[in-house]
């Protein structure tokens, strides 16, 4: 019953190309970053960072469930049932984030609230991680692709008590 | 030039848009006299490099201003790495942590995990704010080694 959808902010014509090919990298990348460079010195942020930024912007979404493909989940679920070290959902669990040295791509997996749709899910995700990436990190966005993995139905109903003894 | 280390972490920590200063996947920092380590602050000789963990919520434009403002004097160039955010679910986390258990006299425990910095500080002349914490007494009554309490209503 899984269905995946995948929709991106560039236009489809782009068999020709690597889909990345936008992005423009630096040396900077030596680092596994982005830069801002200014008159005092540099400043580089880790790729770990976009993708936390990524992931919470997604789950501020609502229609959101969930993020990340059915193992990655399943493992998370079990860590956060752990007593010890629960700190929350991985933020950047389901985001690969491709960064250079002024643009970034992002690729995000998400599970939709059955209901939502997902059209309207995916335009507000887009645009959520967007604003939030390019407005901390200064960083130009250029794809942010999104993969809808699931639909939460909800939680299961306990079996229904025989009606005889 | 040799660098201040406690006092430029001093400084850095003391920036709005910075959570704390991180050693980052290599481990950086600065050894400081008394077999002591800061961490996240490297001197480049010239200048300095910080690593830090940002609040949410930050721009690095204006975290980075921040910074060069603090600690501009003390060397330059100043190269700020931000290896880390401190997102939302983290804050949520620590709260929970430091939240006492529902019915206990328990004294909360401070947030945040201590780090080398706390021990690199011991004994500067650091802004350092001491919280006085309310110890609560806990009156524990016994019955008395009577076998079944009395109910309080027939």
């Amino acid at each position: 019953m899984t269905e995946t959808m995948t929709t991106s902010n560039q236009p489809p014509d782009r068999s020709e190309e690597s889909p990345r090919s936008g992005l423009r990298s630096g040396s900077l990348e030596r680092r596994g970053g982005a830069q801002l460079q200014t008159d005092q010195g540099n400043t580089t942020i880790a790729d770990s960072v976009v993708s936390k930024i990524a992931g919470v912007a997604t789950r501020e979404v609502p229609g959101v469930h969930d993020m990340g493909k059915g193992a990655s989940r399943a493992f998370g679920a079990l860590k956060d049932k752990l007593p010890v070290g629960a700190s929350g959902p991985n933020p950047a669990r389901g985001v690969k984030v491709e960064v250079g040295e002024r643009q970034a791509a992002v690729d995000l997996d998400i599970v939709v609230d059955y209901g939502a749709s997902i059209v309207d899910v995916a335009q507000s995700v887009r645009k959520n991680v967007v604003d939030r990436v390019e407005g901390m990190t200064g960083l130009e966005v250029v794809e942010v692709n999104i993969s809808v993995d699931d639909v939460w139905l909800g939680e299961e109903e306990p079996e229904a008590e025989p009606r005889v003894q | 030039m040799t660098i201040d280390a406690v006092e430029v972490a001093r400084r850095v920590a003391g920036c709005g848009d910075v959570a704390r200063l991180t050693g980052g996947p290599g481990g950086v920092g600065t050894p400081v006299i008394g077999d002591r380590w800061v961490e996240g602050v490297r001197d480049l000789d010239p200048g300095i490099e910080v690593h830090v963990v940002a609040r949410w919520g930050f721009t690095a434009a204006g975290l980075t201003a921040q910074i060069h403002d603090r600690i501009g004097s003390l060397g330059s160039p100043v190269e700020v790495v931000i290896d880390d955010i401190a997102t939302p679910y983290d804050e949520a986390a620590a709260q929970a942590e430091s939240r006492p258990p529902a019915n206990s006299g328990d004294v909360p425990a401070p947030a945040g995990k201590k780090s080398r910095l706390d021990d690199a500080a011991k004994g500067e002349e650091l802004d350092v704010v001491l919280v006085p914490v309310a110890v609560e007494t806990v009156i524990v009554v016994e019955d008395g080694g009577k076998p079944d309490a009395t109910p309080l209503s027939g």
